[in-house]
């Protein structure tokens, strides 16, 4: 493709990512693709391989954004990681955000024991994958609640890391040293991606990140299972817990999404989005998500709205129970990205209020047909594309190593039925 | 109310008094058969609680948590004791997913309905599934997975059984927040649950119970 004809596709698909943002109608459907690890199947290597080499893994994104046709391709090649940044915002507001992930190299380096990957833990062709763990017992709460960093790195995070077991040790000196060092080589990989995507003309966003704040309690600290018996047990201590992690969450939030107009400028938008990944969302009762998930989240989210950040929350699990909730937030300042809710019921509830995002479940691209994944997205369209506010994209972030007939099907259905 | 009645209730309610009941039957020397009739049935109730949306994960999570309990305090009264089983399942989550948290709920579940439970554990491979079916003869395997790419697996498995000629000697249920009937249909198994209590359902459907 020539240059002027890719800034062409690279200005179209822009556009109408910006529109159905923003929750207008844009000229057809966009389709978004992401995957938190690349289709080791499709490239030909290895798990191990594209998670422990981030050359590998740029060449395999612009491999599989060059052969299909997708809106945007977005890929972080990473696990979840988030404690990292909290850790260390309120000392080091500068690097905090960019530890944001943790990749294979980092998990060799702090040797965590949230994250479980190939060639390690597991065989070499295994999906990596974000365990969590309980490293905190119910008792340890006050001590959170008092001196909610201090207890993180001085506590949590010694028990989480090997290397950081020794707090004052060479072993965890060298440990930090050598993270910074891979987070430099990362942070250029990805800068690098961003600009050969848009080469290739591909738009990306400026991204910032925060967290729901019961579920920093769930995934980093008490395990999930365990919080949710916590909130049985001794509920006021963990919605003391939560309130003390809420600010934080959203610091670094707008600390990350403090982004320089020249950044703002190479992407060629102003939308800077805010990624908040739920986990807990889809297993709490509506009692317990209105109590003590919710009105913490929704803190968060308008801290990030008043900055000036577009939230982009990942609503994990089936969010058909909590749907009336996001009208509470401000219209059209917010994307929301399901997982599994029935999206029929979102659009009734959100449309024209916010941006809906998903559709396409991993199931159907592994095990359907092209003929099935076609009739799914002429189906889904006819509902939820009218007054545009939609993009398609994959119910789950995972690997997309599935039937690449399928992946082509899907991209040549949303041409055909996702015009305007 | 009696006793009885009071530890069904508590127990279906997610109280956990219910424990100190049940530690007052046991030393009130209540018969263990009817305590374990007692459990079955709140178990029931919390299912259908459920299915109903009264309950939600949340509170299967919860009610694992005390059953598993309730069973610990009641496993030195059974001791030696003759208890008759309704069914056997051997349940793992398959190759290249190391995700329990679901696996764990079901098989508290079914332990509280009186199902005995063959636990494989997580990143099981095909093999040790197959050989389960040839030592341990249950009615049914259960494979739960949580990743996209268990579908995968989950298919290698069942493809396993067939060529080891067992396919027709267990029902198999797949289970796991990602799977459907698109997935069912592609591994070759014979139903599908993305939740614990639907599943019970199932599975005691499959040994002829309600």
């Amino acid at each position: 493709m020539s240059k002027p004809k890719r800034e062409v596709l690279l200005k179209e698909r822009l556009e109408r990512l910006e529109k159905v943002i923003r929750v207008k109608e844009p000229d057809r459907v966009p389709i978004m693709m992401a995957a938190c690890f690349l289709p080791v199947s499709y490239l030909g290597t290895t798990y191990e391989k594209i998670a422990f080499d981030y050359q590998e893994c740029k060449k395999g994104v612009i491999k599989v954004a060059s052969d299909f046709g997708f809106d945007m391709f977005g890929c972080f090649s990473g696990l979840e990681g988030f404690i990292f940044s909290l850790a260390l915002i309120d000392s080091h507001p500068d690097i905090a955000p960019f530890v944001r992930f943790l990749t294979g190299p980092m998990h060799d380096i702090l040797q965590d024991k949230y994250t479980k990957w190939p060639g390690r833990e597991t065989s070499e062709n295994t999906y990596p994958q974000f365990l969590g763990g309980k490293f905190m017992e119910p008792e340890e709460y006050g001590k959170l609640i008092e001196d909610p960093l201090g207890f993180i790195n001085e506590v949590l995070l010694p028990r989480v890391c090997r290397s950081l077991e020794k707090p004052n040790s060479a072993k965890a000196y060298g440990a930090m040293i050598k993270l910074g060092m891979d987070v430099a080589k990362y942070g250029a990989m990805m800068q690098e991606l961003t600009a050969e995507l848009k080469n290739l003309g591909y738009p990306s966003f400026p991204f910032a990140w925060s967290y729901s704040p019961l579920d920093l309690i769930g995934d980093f600290m008490r395990h999930v299972t365990d919080v949710v018996v916590d909130l049985h047990r001794i509920p006021d201590k963990v919605e003391q817990a939560t309130e003390v992690l809420t600010p934080l969450a959203a610091k670094v939030g707008v600390v990350s999404g403090q982004v320089p107009p020249e950044v703002k400028k190479f992407f060629g938008t102003d939308i800077v989005l805010a990624f908040i990944p739920l986990h807990l969302n889809s297993m709490l009762s509506p009692k317990l998500y209105n109590e003590y998930y919710w009105p913490a989240l929704k803190k968060v989210i308008g801290e990030l709205i008043k900055a000036g950040l577009t939230p982009f929350v990942f609503y994990e699990g089936d969010h058909t129970p909590h749907l009336e909730t996001i009208l509470e937030l401000p219209k059209g300042k917010t994307v929301a990205y399901f997982e599994r809710a029935d999206l029929r019921k979102a659009k009734e509830v959100l449309g024209g209020h916010t941006c809906i995002m998903g559709g396409i479940p991993g199931s159907l691209l592994a095990g359907g047909t092209p003929e099935k994944v076609r009739e799914h997205v002429k189906s889904l369209l006819e509902d939820l594309k009218p007054g545009g506010g939609f993009a398609l994209a994959p119910a789950e972030a995972s690997s997309l190593d599935v039937k690449p007939e399928n992946i082509k099907a899907l991209t040549d259905a949303v041409k055909k039925y996702g015009k305007y | 109310m009696s006793l009885h009645e009071e530890f069904v209730k508590t127990l279906a309610d997610l109280d956990e008094r219910s424990l100190q009941i049940l530690k007052k039957m046991v030393e009130s020397g209540e018969d263990v058969h009817s305590i374990l009739e007692d459990i079955r049935r709140a178990t029931d109730k919390i299912g259908k609680m459920f299915e109903e949306k009264q309950y939600f994960i949340s509170d299967l999570i919860m009610a694992g948590e005390m059953l598993k309990g309730a069973l610990e305090i009641l496993k030195p009264v059974i001791g030696t004791k003759e208890v008759k089983k309704v069914g056997k399942i051997a349940i793992g989550t398959v190759e290249g997913d190391i995700h329990d948290i679901g696996k764990n709920i079901v098989t508290a579940l079914l332990e509280a309905s009186g199902f005995e439970v063959i636990d494989l554990g997580v990143d099981v491979p095909p093999k040790k599934f197959v050989e389960a079916i040839k030592k341990n003869k249950p009615e049914t395997l259960g494979l739960s997975g949580l990743l996209t790419e268990a579908i995968e697996s989950m298919k290698k498995t069942i493809d396993a059984i067939k060529d080891a000629g067992l396919r027709d000697k267990v029902k198999v249920i797949i289970g796991g927040g990602r799977v459907d009937e698109d997935a069912k249909k592609y591994v070759g198994a014979d139903a599908w649950t993305r939740d614990a209590a639907t599943g019970i359902k199932l599975i005691k459907e499959f040994v002829g119970m309600k």
